[in-house]
């Protein structure tokens, strides 16, 4: 092996270990324990796919499986669209674009502890969201969103949009800046407009950057806890109680471990698929 | 030749770091002594809580300054959301504290998982179990009561929930609130309707809510009362059986009480309030809630707020006059029985140490500790409403005591959730929940 290859390697080995250690490990060891029926203080009885088969039908799964999917959708799906519409803002001759960009990246940097308790608060019953909406809309809301079965979903989908944000239109940005600038200059001389432009020069030419943002926008909102845990708990009733906090309270309410890491799987299999379809999309588009 | 030198050992200590970075060493989150070889070390959990942390350290400090040969390590920085899942994963790996407090609901998995050691009495300084029953009020040791008759804590804090009330509204709406404080539920209602003010559309004060934004276990300790005292229970056999029972007719009609105060007769709405877990008396203590339901270690909360000098504490109502039923929670010390013999010997002493000191757990921290001897110091005297306290707690009942309590309890809070904020018929929500925790106790 040459002397280079093994330097290489040398170096990689620390991030090969840590990357191991703490993302492999767990993840393989997931899957062991979703076969056994285990709750941290026995020990573990081999069970085979009982964990899997009985969360087939099981009412509890599958609502929350359905408030997930609406919960991923509605945290990823505005996000794709509003991110690259502020990039291609913000990427243009607006004045004082660099404020702009810091003041929408500063919810990426907050902590969601932060934020889900801000946002709390935001949305109490005489709190300025309310009063924001009764003012322009002449309505006399004066629901608490994290307690009202119709808004709470709602509003921890628009906290996560919130928060977001700021995070895809700085990768639409950096997408935006990496197409060189000769592209417009020789479509403006055959005669494009900025919207032909626009569909036919910087969409095509974003595809990478989208996939990227589509996979990420949807990966970050299968994984959304903090939130959902702080501001709802899932509550009320069921209505926002999704796949990954059905999975933390299997494992340390219900101390149900293996089936805990069986849901663990489940996420894993959906995201999987999706994201595959999703590259295979981009690819089949970028292809034809 | 310089290079592969300088190569090498920048690999070497990008491992060597990587390698200590992960040996989990810990550091302690207080060390009350720095410890030589010869002590006995004690690790000590606690969740985190003001002003019981700054109680639990003093007292820690003057042990240790007292028993020099041991050296007591105190975490009490997890919150305790996180507590339970925290505890569980430590013992589970064998890490777990040697002394800990832990919740009424969470003794019977506990121990049967045998993860707490039963009362020590003769480390703990008295001649007997008899013994060491008497120094406290009778009951008083039952939430932490094995099915095997055995004790396995020391009470921390011993809470009735009993009806605070705003004695200025009382009298603003023409009532006394000596007379006129409601003996049942229904009495409830009709003083609650006259106390809530609503102006321009907007309520502004409610007489009364339940605590329907909080945890499950707020759920529990109000929803109890009515249940209970209407004779239902969760499973059969008053909660001893293993079938559920929370759709019995009259589990039914305590669910179509807590949902007639709102919906019927208005005492609030459904999301009224700005109260959460870290603060959840705000909206009585700043008088926008004329009466609500809290334990004594709410009257510390009260201090320094516009409710201050307006309160009065009275008994919880009845169903029908006569059953009065109180839900009680309590934190107690543990033991860990994995612990080395010689370690456990010191956790009881010190344990001990803590549980001699019920008037200054009253006085700091608001703690109530039923100890015999506590009831005649004057802390006891001094502290407010404490006999209306006392009488509600010889009514009292802890919550459901089961290996499954969890996933019982969250069944329980799905359906109380269902009808008060999603409208769900009272009879639909339970009927469901029951099926639910059938499921559960089968799976067992």
């Amino acid at each position: 092996m040459p002397r280079e290859r093994i330097w290489g390697l040398a170096f990689l080995v620390p991030a090969l270990l840590f990357f191991g250690a703490f993302s492999i490990y767990p993840m393989l060891y997931s899957f062991y324990i979703s076969l056994f029926k285990y709750d941290l203080l026995s020990p573990k009885v081999y069970i085979g796919l009982e964990n899997y088969r009985s969360l087939i039908g099981d009412p509890l799964f599958l609502n929350s499986l359905k408030v997930t999917l609406i919960y991923v959708f509605g945290a990823s799906v505005p996000v794709w669209f509003l991110s690259l519409g502020l990039a291609l803002l913000l990427n243009g001759g607006l004045r004082a674009k660099g404020l702009f960009r810091t003041l929408f990246f500063i919810p990426v940097v907050m902590s969601l502890v932060v934020v889900s308790m801000i946002w709390k608060q935001l949305y109490q019953p005489y709190g300025p969201v309310n009063q924001f909406l009764n003012t322009l809309l002449h309505t006399q809301i004066q629901a608490d969103w994290t307690a009202n079965k119709d808004l709470a979903l709602p509003g921890l989908i628009l906290v996560n949009i919130w928060k977001n944000l700021g995070y895809f239109m700085v990768i639409y940005l950096a997408g935006l800046q990496a197409i060189p600038l000769t592209v417009y200059e020789a479509a403006r001389i055959d005669g494009a407009g900025a919207w032909a432009q626009f569909r036919y020069m910087t969409l095509p030419l974003l595809k990478p950057t989208t996939a990227f943002v589509m996979i990420v926008s949807i990966i970050n909102a299968f994984n959304a806890f903090a939130t959902i845990f702080v501001m709802t708990k899932g509550g009320p009733g069921d209505s926002t109680r999704v796949l990954s906090l059905l999975l933390y309270e299997t494992a340390f309410d219900f101390l149900k471990m293996g089936r805990a890491a069986a849901i663990s799987v489940v996420i894993f299999a959906i995201i999987l698929v999706l994201t595959l379809l999703q590259l295979k999309l981009t690819k089949a588009n970028h292809t034809s | 030749m310089v290079r592969r030198v300088v190569g090498l050992s920048l690999v070497l200590v990008i491992l060597l770091s990587l390698i200590t970075g992960c040996s989990g060493s810990q550091k302690p989150a207080d060390s009350a002594k720095p410890g030589t070889a010869d002590k006995v070390k004690v690790t000590f959990w606690k969740h985190n809580q003001e002003p019981g942390n700054s109680v639990t350290r003093r007292l820690i400090a003057e042990y240790v300054k007292e028993h020099p040969n041991v050296e007591v390590t105190i975490d009490d920085s997890i919150p305790l959301s996180d507590y339970n899942s925290k505890l569980l994963v430590a013992l589970s790996g064998g890490n777990g504290p040697d002394i800990f407090d832990l919740f009424d609901p969470s003794f019977p998995m506990f121990i049967q998982k045998g993860v707490i050691e039963p009362l020590d009495a003769k480390n703990l300084g008295f001649g007997s179990m008899d013994e060491v029953q008497k120094a406290y009020i009778p009951n008083a040791l039952k939430p932490f009561e094995g099915s095997d008759g055995k004790v396995y804590a020391l009470p921390i804090e011993t809470n009735g929930w009993s009806m605070y009330i705003n004695t200025r509204h009382f009298k603003e709406a023409g009532l006394d609130p000596v007379k006129d404080a409601p003996k049942t539920w229904a009495d409830m209602a009709k003083v609650a309707q006259r106390l809530t003010k609503v102006e321009n559309g907007k309520m502004v004060r409610a007489g009364f809510t339940w605590p329907l934004k909080l945890e499950s276990g707020w759920y529990l300790l109000t929803f109890g009362p009515v249940l209970y005292g209407n004779g239902a229970s969760i499973l059969s056999n008053d909660d001893k059986g293993n079938e559920a029972a929370i759709n019995s007719p009259k589990a039914v009609e305590a669910l179509q009480i807590w949902y007639d105060m709102i919906y019927t007769q208005k005492t609030a709405t459904p999301d009224f309030g700005t109260y959460t877990s870290n603060n959840p008396n705000v909206d009585f203590a700043e008088e926008r809630l004329s009466m609500w339901m809290a334990g004594p270690w709410a009257v510390a909360t009260l201090k320094g707020t516009p409710v201050e000098k307006n309160f009065a504490v009275i008994p919880v109502p009845s169903v029908n006059g006569k059953n009065r039923s109180v839900a009680t929670n309590a934190w107690g010390w543990v033991v860990n029985s994995k612990a080395d013999p010689k370690v456990k010997a010191e956790a009881w002493k010190l344990m001990a140490y803590l549980a001699s000191k019920p008037e200054v757990w009253l006085k700091d921290a608001g703690y109530l500790q039923p100890r015999t001897s506590l009831m005649q110091s004057q802390v006891a005297k001094e502290f407010p409403y404490l006999d209306v306290f006392l009488d509600d707690m010889s009514h009292g009942r802890p919550r459901l005591r089961h290996v499954q309590y969890g996933e019982i309890t969250a069944s329980v809070v799905r359906a109380l959730q269902n009808t008060m904020l999603k409208n769900v018929p009272p009879k639909q929500s339970l009927d469901a929940a029951a099926d639910e925790i059938n499921k559960i106790l089968k799976s067992k």
